[in-house]
């Protein structure tokens, strides 16, 4: 008989999402569909304490003769709402579908985004104290996606735990802390999000492909910086370049919140070039002023080169960030800077030295 | 749960039609109509020992009524867990419930037929006799016959699809092989010990004499019933339970 799951076991603090990260066919749908009671386990145990609501998949099951709004009435009622407070969640869904009109309009009238703003809005009204989701965060249009982010958030602010089940690792990386790697029906790696994105993303190596034999980065600080903001910060480092090639260098610090996912803080932008002919040089990469808010950052360095084939794209030489699970740990404390800062930043990277023999 | 689902079944499938609700009533109303005529009518029908239409008509419907119940019951029955896929899939609920709710539906061809017999009755100004104080116990035998029968029917439909299909053949030959258009003296004498003991008839049987002749319903026919229905029921659920665990492999 076909295992669907092995030897998965899970735990999903109060007020935490954990993520499973899968590839197709590795048992992500099956594994939530079991937590949320839908399947029976032959072995294990699956316990849950609080109401709980499934995304178990997108879209609107069910009769399509439905209009919106009793379709929203139906999948309440399931979940056990009575009364004024049934009336009350559908017009919370009502205004947040926002279908207007269409929503006592006939669920087979709907395009899919509409069906999926209806899925959601429905599935999420009423504050549950688990949520069992499964891709559903990568549907509909920007604007509405964005609401559900919200909705997400605020759900798990106010206390609710979940699970959410994707090939997403960007939405992994945005609301869990911890996720889990599914691998044909077991858990192969289990971990903070970013190294488990790492892992789903590139394997067992978690190295990105880098083209060999140009330039690479023979020193680089690996401890913890701590820089206090507004304050300048430089980063120093030896790069040797082995061949001739116009190498540059692409700075980005981005921030790796936990609960808050990953965005692109500073970048530089376009590539600063260090030199052509082979040597070791050294460079600092300089941010006046830092302009950071107090947090945990990553610093996260390539190099790069024109592409020989296509002037237009760039092949990446070597680096590190956190993607490659050695991304440059920045601390930014508050400092005697200004409130706040002003953009755009304007920042260097600046030649120290350039080293002597080829 | 279960009123909850009878309520849903019952109003998705009439959900975008015109006159909606109504259909309930009117199909079956529309069945007894047909078969009243023609075998009143185009092929007037005997019953030994009594003559006129109004009498067979009543014997018709008080045994074609039943019948289009437990057709109806195990046609929704058998196909109550495939066409909700969608909510076994995604609601964790007891499964359980689909078949017999789809069981549950067939209710109400019988009470449109209870309706009808207690309107030609009170036309003819016959009262009922005290005896169909029992019809609801044969209801509740009827419930347990059936709702097994869907329990086997619908986990079968799962995994060979060709049963909801071949269905509506099936029915149509155990309608004619149970003594519900004609009685049970116009088979042949051989046949005649065999097909008394068709559940089918027996049923259709316990609900007639109540409304027809006024007497209680030979007792050896309820236990006979209620023995068959508390087997066909466990067996049926026993069964469904065996199939559910594979359900999500095939839907």
């Amino acid at each position: 008989m076909f295992r669907a799951l092995r030897d998965v076991n899970i735990d999903v603090p109060k007020g935490e999402f954990v993520g499973v990260l899968g590839h197709n066919g590795s048992g992500k749908s099956t594994l939530l569909r079991t937590a949320g009671g839908i399947y029976q386990p032959d072995r294990g145990l699956v316990m849950i304490e609080g109401s709980l609501s499934g995304l178990y998949e997108l879209g609107i099951t069910g009769n399509r003769e439905l209009s919106g709004r009793d379709f929203a009435r139906r999948l309440l009622r399931m979940n056990g709402v009575k009364g004024s407070r049934l009336d009350e969640l559908v017009e919370d869904i009502e205004d947040f579908s926002e279908l207007g009109e269409r929503f006592n309009d006939p669920i087979l009238t709907y395009s899919a985004g509409m069906g999926a703003r209806l899925f959601f809005a429905t599935a999420t009204a009423g504050h549950y104290d688990v949520y069992l989701i499964d891709e559903v965060l990568s549907v509909g249009d920007a604007h509405f996606q964005a609401k559900c982010w919200r909705r997400i958030r605020e759900r798990i602010a106010n206390g609710a735990s979940g699970i959410l089940v994707t090939h997403d690792w960007a939405a992994v990386l945005k609301i869990c802390r911890t996720a889990h790697l599914l691998d044909h029906g077991r858990i192969s790696f289990s971990g903070p999000s970013e190294a488990t994105v790492r892992r789903y993303l590139y394997g067992d190596g978690a190295q990105e492909p880098f083209t060999e034999g140009f330039a690479r980065i023979i020193e680089r600080p690996t401890k913890v910086i701590t820089a206090p903001c507004g304050e300048d910060l430089s980063v120093h480092m030896s790069v040797r370049i082995e061949r001739p090639a116009n190498v540059s260098a692409l700075a980005v610090i981005e921030r790796l919140q936990p609960g808050y996912g990953w965005e692109t803080m500073l970048m530089s932008p376009e590539p600063v070039l260090i030199g052509q002919e082979p040597g070791d040089y050294d460079v600092a990469i300089t941010f006046p002023g830092l302009p950071l808010e107090p947090g945990d950052y990553q610093i996260n360095v390539h190099l790069v080169m024109p592409d020989a084939q296509d002037a237009s794209r760039r092949a990446v030489l070597d680096g590190f960030g956190w993607l490659s699970g050695n991304g440059l740990p920045l601390k930014a404390i508050a400092g005697r800077g200004p409130d706040g800062y002003a953009l755009p930043v304007c920042w260097k990277l600046q030649m120290l030295g350039e080293g002597g023999e080829a | 749960m279960m009123w909850g689902l009878f309520k849903i079944t019952l109003g998705d499938r009439f959900l975008g039609s015109g006159l909606g609700l109504i259909w309930a009533a009117l199909s079956p109303l529309m069945l007894l109509g047909i078969f009243c005529f023609v075998f009143a009518f185009v092929f007037p029908g005997r019953l030994p020992g009594r003559e006129g239409t109004l009498p067979f008509i009543l014997w018709l419907i008080s045994g074609y009524g039943p019948w289009l119940s437990m057709s109806e019951g195990l046609s929704s029955g058998t196909a109550s867990v495939v066409s909700n896929s969608g909510l076994i899939k995604n609601i964790s609920f007891k499964s359980e419930l689909l078949p017999l709710v789809g069981t549950a539906i067939g209710i109400i061809p019988l009470l449109v037929s209870f309706v009808v017999l207690a309107t030609i009755q009170a036309i003819g100004g016959v009262a009922p006799s005290p005896a169909v104080l029992v019809l609801p116990l044969v209801v509740i035998l009827q419930l347990f016959f059936i709702g097994g029968l869907g329990f086997f029917l619908s986990a079968l439909n799962v995994f060979v699809r060709d049963t909801s299909l071949i269905l509506p053949s099936v029915l149509t030959i155990l309608l004619f092989a149970s003594p519900i258009f004609y009685p049970i003296t116009s088979y042949p004498q051989a046949l005649q010990g065999v097909l008394s003991f068709n559940p089918f008839y027996v049923l259709a049987e316990c609900y007639r004499r109540p409304i027809i002749s006024g007497t209680l319903p030979p007792i050896w026919m309820m236990a006979y019933m209620g023995v068959v229905a508390v087997t066909t029921f466990l067996a049926g659920l026993a069964w469904f339970r065996r199939l559910k665990p594979f359900f999500n492999a095939r839907m």
